[in-house]
Order: structure tokens, then sequence, then C-alpha cells
């Protein structure tokens, strides 16, 4: 399995629902600050973008990680912490492209999605469909395929001129 | 050891801002209990401590804004209330608003804050978790909500959520409000004038930012039960909820001018020539980012009715959110404006002003209206003001917020403006707050609401249209075999009881957003609630019970400041002014058959005072 959580910026609402679900399925409460997935809004600009992480293949934690504490699960594909090792000095946090990992307050461990064993609950309640667990391939599929009808349009609009 | 609390956090704020002093106190579980949060709490706050008979811009008004047990929780609790006494209606205020800040206020680890006093110089108050401080906001006062935001998430935190006033609540204007988000993510606590309130006491914002848990009392349940009402969600009734999604509320504005109903130049006619150039599809078309497709959520929502708006139009650029219903038929079909850019253009201007557009757009059309019978000469506005003059409009939305000129006493909203010029029945309000786009004359129960609902003329605290024409299944009135005669009058006044008492809690009190209370059966509501919050609160009949008692305490505490049953009508254009065209042509409002009545059910007298057992029966001293 390789399959990751696919973000569709255009169909978000920011309604931050992800949010909620991953607070409360990992921790029992409600709480963003929590979450693993956040939700960025920039509100001026009509801009949101839920950040979460895209399990990388060469995961710069994993390289950073002086302690062995971020580990891929062979079976989800997921990095996940090892809570034990986990010694919160924050080098994964930096080392992140998406700001997709953090550390948190209460006990200083870093915390990050691990795509709850496979079958991811913010997924299951994107309304919208803004989230997607994909096989990767599946991804580079759609996105070429969209790319392809815009050269296609271009092509299209060029010859009717 | 303290009992864990669950739903709520358990505490609130006091800030007395005449001294600076912030006090953090422990909530009262008994009245938790019996008040459930929100608009139940603001009433029973106000009841206790503020004199009814206080002017609402004195010093000891207070403001209570509140959140509910259910803010924060998906599907759709997001709602935080504005609780205080208004200076348009000289009754109780409670404004209701969306967005993420209630929740973002919970996250903080409060239920609401309570404002009293005055503060010698702007302020505003800043909140992350356990810290809370009165920062200056002399550098904000006079800036929109737009740059208010901007500069105060600049100083505070850029994730934080803002409540601001704009310059209209600086400038005491009656039809203030208060907005979240700025103009961009702008949601609106509207009615009431509860932003002139905040204004009276020099403060300009309340920014919060929170990392605290909100805790469930049995989230297995919770989850089970957040699925179901999704279920409901997934297969909504396709006049109303599926439309939200599509068009947001201006899809609304083609059903109601279909039926007749749509306010026209001052609710002179239900009929608008041209709601299609102002209506859902129009705006879709031209100038809705993301197209007829959900653009905006409150926190926690499915739904997704808010529409983000992008106008390229020379003259009336900008970038906002909305407009929805409410706004495009107070602003256009009211005052006779066809041009979409430019009535979205005024919301804009409201927005940034922090300014009601329900009364701003109605007290424009009672001003046009008052121009033409004649009552309003053309030198005190510098112009002859003409239904359907886009620019006027603009002009007049603008000068009404900052007092300017003629502005000054459009200020004082409708009713005032009215009576200066010799006709206050031309203001289409009720207790002076400006109606709703509803025209009454073809939704009797809607009507019946209108007259009596406490905060003045309103379609939230009691929205039996849900029945009368949206074909929801709400409160069980409406069926696909069963259909209800939106003329008919018989029963109507205990329909709009039932939703008076059931929306005094279920809506307005534990958080939960009206649109998704549409599709979801009381018994489901019942369950969230009592799921996230641990505890029985004994059933339908208990819960409407608390919500008779808030309606009752609300009713009490109008009359103690003075109100009474000759300010529950209508405006004579709807009692006596058969509607002239349309589906709902020759029809009036049968204000004489229907009040008497309802009183009569409210176990109030024929002057609408509770009686002394209807009082001991809700067990209000």
């Amino acid at each position: 399995m390789n399959q990751t959580i696919e973000v569709n910026l255009e169909k978000c609402t920011a309604c931050r629902i992800c949010e909620i679900i991953c607070s409360t399925h990992n921790f029992a409460e409600i709480n963003p600050s929590k979450s693993r997935i956040k939700v960025k809004i920039i509100s001026k600009d009509f801009f949101f973008y839920p950040i979460v992480c895209q399990q990388c293949g060469k995961a710069p934690c994993v390289t950073v990680c002086p302690e062995d504490a971020l580990v891929r699960n062979k079976k989800t594909g997921a990095i996940e912490v090892i809570k034990e090792n986990c010694i919160g000095c924050r080098m994964c946090v930096r080392a992140c492209p998406f700001g997709a990992v953090d550390v948190q307050k209460e006990d200083n461990i870093a915390n990050k999605c691990d795509l709850c064993g496979g079958d991811p609950e913010c997924v299951k309640h994107c309304f919208y469909g803004a989230l997607e667990f994909k096989e990767t391939a599946q991804i580079s599929e759609d996105i070429s395929m969209k790319y392809i009808e815009k050269v296609k349009q271009s092509r299209e609009q060029e010859a009717g001129r | 050891m303290k009992d864990q609390i669950f739903g709520w956090t358990g505490k609130h704020i006091r800030v007395n801002l005449s001294n600076s002093d912030i006090k953090v106190v422990d909530n009262d579980p008994e009245i938790m209990k019996s008040f459930i949060g929100a608009r139940g709490l603001g009433i029973k706050t106000m009841a206790d401590e503020v004199d009814p008979k206080t002017d609402a811009f004195e010093p000891n008004n207070k403001l209570i804004i509140a959140t509910g047990p259910l803010t924060c929780m998906p599907p759709g609790g997001n709602r935080t209330y504005f609780i205080t006494k208004s200076p348009l209606t000289g009754g109780i205020a409670n404004a209701g608003v969306g967005g993420y800040f209630g929740a973002e206020l919970k996250f903080c680890g409060y239920d609401f804050i309570i404002f009293e006093g005055k503060a010698k110089k702007p302020v505003y108050l800043w909140i992350k978790n356990e810290k809370i401080m009165l920062k200056d906001a002399e550098h904000v006062w006079g800036n929109g909500t737009q740059v208010t935001e901007e500069i105060l998430l600049k100083e505070t935190d850029p994730m934080a959520h803002i409540a601001a006033i704009g310059p209209a609540g600086e400038n005491l204007v009656r039809i203030a409000n208060v907005i979240t988000g700025g103009v961009t993510g702008a949601r609106a606590a509207g009615r009431g004038g509860i932003g002139a309130v905040m204004g009276s006491k020099n403060l300009k914002a309340v920014v919060v930012r929170g990392s605290r848990g909100i805790h469930l009392a049995d989230l297995k349940s919770f989850n089970k039960n957040i699925s179901k009402i999704w279920q409901y969600w997934e297969n909504p009734s396709p006049s109303c909820a599926q439309g939200l999604g599509e068009h947001g509320t201006i899809g609304v504005l083609s059903f109601t001018n279909d039926l007749g109903i749509l306010p026209t130049r001052n609710f002179k006619t239900g009929v608008f020539e041209g709601a299609d150039k102002i209506g859902g599809k129009a705006f879709a078309e031209k100038y809705s980012v993301k197209g007829a497709r959900p653009s905006k959520a409150c926190f926690a929502c499915p739904a997704g009715c808010a529409r983000l708006s992008l106008v390229e139009e020379p003259g009336y650029e900008g970038r906002g959110e909305g407009p929805e219903y409410e706004s495009v038929a107070s602003l256009g079909s009211v005052t006779g404006v066809d041009h979409l850019a430019a009535v979205i253009k005024a919301g804009r201007i409201c927005n940034d002003m922090g300014m009601d557009t329900i009364s701003a757009g109605v007290t424009v059309g009672c001003a046009m209206e008052l121009f033409e019978i004649g009552a309003l000469p053309e030198k005190d506005v510098g112009y002859a003001l003409k239904f359907g003059d886009a620019d006027a409009l603009i002009d007049l939305v603008e000068k009404m917020a900052t007092r300017e000129g003629f502005g000054w006493i459009l200020g004082e909203g409708s009713y005032r403006l009215g009576e200066r010029y010799g006709h206050p029945e031309l203001s289409m309000s009720v207790k002076k707050q400006e109606l709703p786009n509803y025209d009454p004359r073809g939704v009797k129960g809607q009507g019946l609401a209108f007259v009596t609902n406490n905060r003045g003329a309103d379609h939230c605290r009691a929205e039996v249209n849900c029945s009368e024409i949206f074909e929801t299944t709400m409160l069980g009135y409406w069926s696909k075999e069963k259909d209800v005669d939106r003329f008919a009058i018989e029963g109507k006044a205990e329909m709009t009881i039932n939703y008076q008492n059931y929306c005094a809690w279920a809506y307005d009190s534990i958080g939960y957003c009206y649109f998704l209370l549409m599709e979801t059966p009381e018994s489901d509501v019942i369950d969230l609630l009592e799921s996230a919050t641990g505890i029985d609160f004994g059933g339908l009949d208990a819960l409407n019970k608390r919500g008779e008692t808030i309606f009752t305490m609300e009713r009490l505490f109008n009359l103690n400041a003075g109100l009474s049953a000759t300010d529950d009508t209508l405006p004579r254009r709807f009692l006596k002014e058969p509607m002239p065209d349309g589906p709902c042509k020759g029809q009036v409002f049968e204000q004489d058959q229907l009040l008497p009545e309802y009183y009569r059910l409210r176990g109030w007298d024929e002057k609408g005072v509770p009686r002394p057992e209807k009082l001991k029966e809700l067990g209000i001293k």
C-alpha cells in the first residue's frame, strides 16, 4: 500500500471538521491545536489550505531524527512517532517542508499524521471531498490528466481562432 | 476534586471596563443546566444584573458574549451570542453569529464573557488561554473591521479570531453590529444595535486564540449521533438545504420572489421585476468566486452556505464574504436597486463599517418612500432620492455609518427617521427594528413571529418559514404528505409559539446552527446535547419548557424596560393595505385575530403580560 492524503484545494470550505475529527480520534477531545491536520486560513485572500503530512518517500523528518523516533509503518506507508524514543528536539518540525509536524506542549513529543492506521478519519468526514485518500500513482495520474485537459483546451481554442 | 465538565469549558470571564478589573470565574453548574448557554445564559445574566430601565448606552448596561455547549462541535455548532439591552428597541438584544470566534473562545477555556462599565479610552480584549488583557485600541479606533482585523491580528496572533466593531459602532449608530472576520470573512452578529453598545463602552474588539481542548461526556455516542445527523444532511430537502450548498442563501431570492413575498420598494409589494438581476443565478455567474458551489463554511459546519464575492466592475470593485439573502433583499429589492454589483458594494460597506445590512437597507428604503410622498425635502438629502438609485444607496449607507450630514438621522434607524419626518408608519419595523425579508402578508406564521419576537422584527428567533414555505420537516408541521398553507391563520399562533420555544434552546442556547436544525429531528438534537454534556435534560418537553422560560424572561425584561402590547404590532401597511399584485394579491396580515390567540396560548393577559400562574409554572420570580 502506498496511499496518502491528497488535498483538493479548490474544494475546501475551511469548515475545519477534519481538525475536530482528528483531535477527537487521537486525543478524545475537540482541540484543533492538537490536530495533525490544520486548515490554514488567509481570510483576506480567500485562501484555505489543509496542511497534512504527505508521508514523503525520502522523508526529511525521518532523516534528521537523531533518535530513530520516526519510523515508517510498512503496512500503511505512514511515518509514525515512536513515543518512547522521541526526545522532543524539534528537528523534525524544522525539517518538514509543509510544517505538518508539531511538538505537543503537554508532553513535548512529536505529533504527526499516522493515517489512522491506514483509514484516515478526516478523509471520511470531509463533506465536499477536499481530502481524498489515494494511491500516489493515482494522484500523479489525475494531475497529468488535468494538465492534458488544459493543453487540449488551449489547442482547441487556437485552432478555433 | 472537581467533577470534570463536558461540553462547556466550565469557566467565564468578567471584565470591568471602568477599572480594568478582569476575573476568571467558575460557572454555576445549576445555572448552566437551567439556561444551557448563549441566549439563555444572556437573559439570565441580564435579568439578574441589569436594571431594564437603564439606558442602553449607560455604563451600567452590560454586554454578554456567550457560547453554547455545542459551540465548536460538528455538525454546525459554531454560534456565539451577544446579549445586551438594545439601543434600537429599548428591549433585550441578542444577536447571534457563526464563524470561528465562539469556538476559539472556548478553546481559550471560557464559555462566556461579561463586560460591565465603560473604558476611559478605546481598548480591546486579548485572550490567549490563561493570558487575558485589555490593550490599547486608540490606533485602530475609526478603522473599518477589515483593517482593524489586519492590525490586531498582526500584533496578537495571525491565526487568532476577532469580533470587532467598525465606525458605526463607535458613532453609536443604533443599527451597528459586530463583525467577526473583517470584510473578507465577514460573519455578523447583526441585529439590535449591539455594536453601538460596544462602542459606548469604548470596546473596539475581542481577539481570541486558544489551545485548550473541549471534552465530551460520551465520545462514542457523540460520534454515532454525528454520523446520524450527517445522513439527514446528505439527503436534504430540495427547496432549502440543497440550495444552501449550491447557491448559499442568496438562492432563496428567486424563490421568495416567485412566492410574491420578496419585499420590494419599502415593502409596497412582494414581487420585484429586477429579481433575476440580483438573484442567486446572476450572482453565481458573475461574482461568486467559486460559482454555484459551497465557498466557505463556519466552524464545524458541512453546509458551507457562505459565498465569497469578487467584483471587478469599476466603481464597485472589491472582495468580500457574502452577500447572503437578507443583505441582497434589504439593500436590493427593498430599495428597488437591481444593480447587483452596487448591492454587493453596499453590503461590503456595511460589513466594514459594522452595520446591520437588514436595518441599513430597510432604513434607506424608508427614506426613499418618505421622499416619494413628499415628506422628506430634497434639500435635506442633497438630491432627489428615488427608488432604484444605486448611487444613492451607496451614498446613504456610507453616511449612515459616519453620521455625516443627512446620515445623522439615518443612523438612528428607520423608525426614528420616519418619526422625524412625520411618518413613523413608513418604517417597516416592529419594536423599531427593521423587518427581515419575508412579506408577512404571504407568510402568516412568520409574520406573527415578527410581531412577537422579543428582540423586535426578526426571522431567526422563530423561522416559521421552515414549515410555511421551505418544506423542511422541522417540528413536524410539514411533510411530503401534508402541506402547510402559508396564508392560513388557523393554528399559526400555536406554531409560532412552538417555534419560539424550541429555537430559544435548540438554536439560540446550545450553539447549533439553524440550517442544520432544519434537517435534524428534535430527538437527535437532544442526543447530541446529552452525549456532549453528559447531562440528562429530561426530554423534549422539559427542554421546550426551558425555551419557554428563556422567552418569557425576555418578555418580562422588555415589559420592565417600558415596552408594552402596543409595541406588538406590524406597521399599518401590512394590516390595512392588501398586497397589490403577485401571488399574494389581496392578502393582508390578520393581526387582530392572530395576536389575541397568541397571548391566550402563551398564558398572557390581553395586555400581553404573563399571568402569575404562568410565571409560577415556569418558576420565574
